[in-house]
């Protein structure tokens, strides 16, 4: 039992993030803990209090994500690296909204958090879309 | 960080008598309520004082290495905290005068996604979202382990005063909440919460207590008033972990939860005006409280609220069952005791009711009909009816808009009781826990 504090389930590494579109290998986070959604044109994302499902997502350049909070609570969408795509911001996204996002068109790690119930760390409400080619 | 400023621990030379007092206090000290006790052979906290060597809370976390105290001196801290490391307390020198204030336009005063952290005597006010919050996350099954807060008081925020979630081997104690639209203290999905609620007041918030499925949770000796409802641990198909179950509600003052002047969540509207509200739970303990003056029910059993379920799509609720209430004053309810289920059959499925001072029920009769060891399939007739005697909620009430409390006790010795973090809920002896005056 325990997350052994913010850096178990997510350290960050060194690599610098990105100031536009993905970035690589952000976060180390095992292959293993990724959905391979790779090859569908639209993935769902399931926003609940308080936790993306799934959290870690494995994509194809250009899929477009369609995130619902099916929660009770508030939430956001905020990237990580900022600028890498533009934030669903609360008063967009109440319960029962949709918001979607696309993902970029070259290789790379996209992460982003729940500013409310996350951090940029990753730790609490939180997640990756890893972009994979082919 | 700013490099040159002084990080002070009680193991330097000029503290050393302050490491004697320390000692010398602990044994007295709010911190020693938590299983968390000082051991005397473990090495001195490191203290970080705010804003004499950081300037601000958060900045004095960032530098901060586990096991550390940081002590905030008396101001107004226009910041958000957030707390990334293991076994920190967060302490303020003075509840009343140590503020977090988020002045409507941040989202949480502090934020924990570490284990065993304590935030003691200081207040938080005035954030979009929660004054405390400590939490793991469900999906990549991360479950936050030790949370204390204590001497905490939480007002006006816009969603709850003090919420764990996703958190276990918690406590909150001496804590104060008003001006929530959900609930001043929140314990939920847990599947084993191992939390202790004590010694806490909450008034005018939409809930004193919410609880989502959250299973293990003890609640005692603390006053619920003039809220919309007083105690409500509830079941809910929105979050993981349903039924609530396995919880604990002994020596509670829970009376006039009818406030119109309390903020409103629209999904709990229809709990307004009740004290205790079993709703969809399992297995919950409700034992020598006094509860009264509510316009609907002292204390009800039910399986509302409903909830969408998302595996159909369809609205639902969950069964009660197995819930005891026993042992309760009850006066000058409408209901002294009541027992509905919309969405099941009218029996008792093993809820009870058992030697309560209480003058009107519904059914009518109720310590009959659903006594303890009662056969659960009962049939107790139509319980419709009392769904047209509700008494609904007044309009709602802008959170931003409930006054702000008064002075709350502050903390003992809080400049010098050794840091204590958070390793668990303290032992209570419920038998010992008698039913309060009204």
């Amino acid at each position: 039992m325990g997350c052994g504090g913010g850096s178990k389930e997510a350290s960050p590494s060194t690599a610098s993030p990105g100031k536009s579109g993905p970035t690589t290998t952000l976060f180390n986070i095992p292959d293993d803990k990724f959905v391979d959604l790779t090859g569908e044109a639209t993935v769902e994302v399931n926003v609940v209090d308080n936790t993306f499902e799934p959290s870690f997502l494995q994509v194809s350049p250009g899929t477009r994500l369609i995130l619902t909070n099916n929660g009770r609570n508030e939430h956001n969408v905020t990237p990580v690296a900022a600028d890498s795509f533009e934030k669903v911001p609360t008063d967009d996204f109440a319960p029962g909204k949709k918001a979607s996002i696309t993902a970029p068109s070259s290789p790379g790690d996209l992460a982003f958090y729940c500013s409310i119930h996350g951090t940029k760390k990753l730790n609490g409400q939180s997640g990756v879309v890893r972009v994979v080619a082919g | 960080m700013r490099g040159t400023q002084l990080r002070t621990t009680l193991l330097a030379p000029a503290l050393v008598a302050g490491l004697v007092a320390c000692g010398d206090d602990s044994s007295d000290s709010a911190s020693s309520d938590s299983k968390s006790a000082d051991d005397s052979s473990a090495p001195a906290a490191e203290v970080i004082a705010v804003p004499a060597d950081q300037p601000t809370i958060q900045e004095a976390v960032d530098v901060a290495e586990p096991g550390a105290l940081i002590l905030v001196s008396p101001g107004t801290y226009n910041e958000e905290v957030t707390v990334e490391t293991d076994d920190l307390t967060i302490r303020g020198l003075d509840r009343n005068d140590v503020i977090i204030d988020g002045e409507f336009a941040r989202e949480n005063g502090i934020k924990v996604f570490s284990n065993g952290v304590a935030v003691e005597n200081l207040s938080v006010r005035n954030h979009t979202g929660n004054g405390v919050f400590f939490t793991g996350d469900y999906g990549k099954g991360v479950t936050l382990s030790g949370y204390r807060a204590s001497y905490v008081t939480a007002y006006n925020n816009g969603l709850y005063g003090i919420y764990a979630f996703s958190a276990e081997d918690g406590q909150i104690d001496h804590s104060y909440g008003s001006g929530h639209p959900d609930s001043a203290f929140y314990v939920g999905q847990c599947q084993d919460c191992n939390a202790l609620l004590t010694d806490n007041v909450a008034e005018n918030n939409m809930l004193g207590y919410s609880g989502t499925n959250s299973t293990g949770v003890t609640i005692v000796n603390s006053v619920w008033r003039n809220n919309r409802a007083g105690i409500v641990p509830n079941s809910l198909y929105t979050e993981a972990f349903g039924p609530n179950s396995g919880s604990t509600i002994v020596g509670n003052l829970v009376e006039d939860n009818n406030s119109s002047t309390a903020p409103e969540s629209a999904s709990f509207a229809v709990a307004f005006g009740n004290g205790i509200v079993i709703g969809g739970g399992s297995k919950i303990i409700v034992e020598r409280n006094t509860v009264s003056k509510h316009k609907n029910a002292g204390i009800v059993v039910t399986d509302l609220p409903t909830s969408k379920d998302p595996a159909d799509d369809k609205e639902k609720s969950f069964k009660p069952e197995g819930n005891q209430v026993r042992e309760n004053v009850l006066s000058q309810n409408t209901f002294d005791l009541a027992y509905l289920t919309v969405n099941y059959a009218s029996q008792p499925f093993g809820n009870c009711f058992e030697k309560n001072s209480f003058t009107s029920s519904f059914p009518e009769g109720i310590e009959k009909s659903m006594s303890c060891g009662a056969p659960v399939d009962t049939d107790l007739g139509d319980l419709s009816g009392i769904l047209a005697r509700i008494t609904a909620g007044p309009p709602a009430v802008d959170y931003k808009t409930v006054a702000a409390p008064g002075p709350q006790e502050n903390m003992p010795k809080a400049a010098t009781a050794k840091a204590a973090g958070a390793k668990g809920p303290a032992s209570v002896d419920l038998a010992s826990i008698t039913a309060p005056k009204g």
